[in-house]
């Protein structure tokens, strides 16, 4: 089956179409901000990143 | 090790040592000093849990349970509250509710231990409670972490303050005699016990002096060093509960008890030697 290359560029939607699909949300146009469940996400890796940076402990301390 | 030293009038020592399943303790209180070493098959430090504030509690572990355990599964929400990030995580599965505050630098500034409505009771509830789901909650343990220090490459906090909570308990009780004479229904008396106001009960203060952290530790950093002079007990050959304590006797004793034994030995040979001798015997009876 050969595609009519003419008829598919004359398609200029298809054209907008990647545009939107690609090059807005890389240029920060189409995202309003990160989505809530990334959002959770991202604070829970940050905050378990830190959590399990501790392997040992050597020190003293003052507790009253 | 965890080597503590406080404000108390007295300037007690604590001093405990857990290496493989081996503890030794010094402690001094009110100017005694003890010591025990070799007290084996020990699993944790003998105190319980929770009760001094530790770097593994600093950095999210609770009970048996490290932070990585509790937001392993369950379901998680992010809230925001005077300026904080707040992760909000429930896991049915352990039965563990925890809130966690983060600055705009990313510091872990407060670790709350809470008590939550289980799922079935939210849903529940939806219809009566309009403020939002994350304020029905019960406080039992709040850290709160101040002046972080980037210690070998990790923020920690050089001042933690360990708040524990405890329900009011008239608001309690009346809430309680309330869904008793039913006056209340199962879901308003769910909101009542997590709405209830908690009293903090004992407040802990811990001041980072010296740290350093995941530095190669070898069985050498977990040796206490004696104090001159100090009886230390050696676990293996005390004795146990009910059993009496025998005090530690004199090098002198065993140089008598030796003396002693030497004597009556020689004294039973010469015997011996003496009936065994016939001739010997025979001319001592002619004698006579």
């Amino acid at each position: 089956m050969m595609i009519d290359v003419h008829n598919f560029t004359r398609c200029w939607w298809w054209v907008l179409l990647v545009f939107a699909a690609l090059v807005m949300p890389a240029l920060g146009f189409a995202q309003e901000g990160p989505s809530a469940g990334t959002e959770t996400e991202n604070l829970k890796k940050a905050i378990l990143s830190w959590s399990s940076s501790l392997v040992s402990f050597s020190g003293t301390y003052n507790l009253s | 090790m965890e080597t503590m030293s406080g404000t108390r009038p007295d300037n007690d020592i604590e001093i405990y040592s857990l290496y493989n399943g081996t503890l030794a303790a010094f402690t001094r209180k009110k100017g005694h000093p003890y010591g025990v070493a070799n007290d084996q098959n020990r699993q944790a430090l003998p105190f319980p849990w929770g009760v001094f504030i530790t770097p593994e509690e600093i950095f999210g572990r609770y009970y048996e349970y490290t932070l990585a355990d509790v937001l392993g599964s369950g379901v998680s929400r992010v809230v925001e509250r005077d300026g904080l990030r707040i992760l909000s995580h429930v896991n049915p599965t352990l039965s563990r509710a925890v809130d966690i505050s983060v600055d705009s630098n990313g510091h872990v500034t407060r670790i709350e231990r809470v008590r939550r409505p289980d799922i079935h009771s939210q849903e529940a509830i939806k219809g009566i409670w309009s403020g939002d789901p994350f304020d029905l909650r019960r406080k039992t343990t709040t850290l709160e972490f101040a002046d972080f220090w980037e210690i070998d490459g990790i923020a920690f906090p050089a001042e933690v303050v360990k708040t524990w909570w405890r329900r009011d308990e008239v608001t309690v009780e009346n809430a309680n005699t309330r869904y008793q004479a039913g006056q209340i229904d199962q879901d308003e008396l769910t909101i009542a016990l997590y709405t209830a106001p908690v009293n903090e009960f004992n407040v802990q203060f811990l001041a980072l002096e010296h740290a350093r952290l995941n530095v190669p530790l070898s069985e050498e950093d977990f040796r206490i060093d004696w104090p001159d002079g100090l009886n230390v007990v050696d676990a293996r050959y005390a004795p146990g509960p009910g059993e009496i304590v025998r005090p530690p006797l004199a090098p002198y004793v065993y140089i008598a008890a030796a003396a002693g034994a030497l004597l009556v030995l020689g004294a039973l040979t010469a015997v011996i030697m003496r009936r065994r001798n016939p001739w010997k015997a025979k001319r001592a009876r002619n004698r006579k």
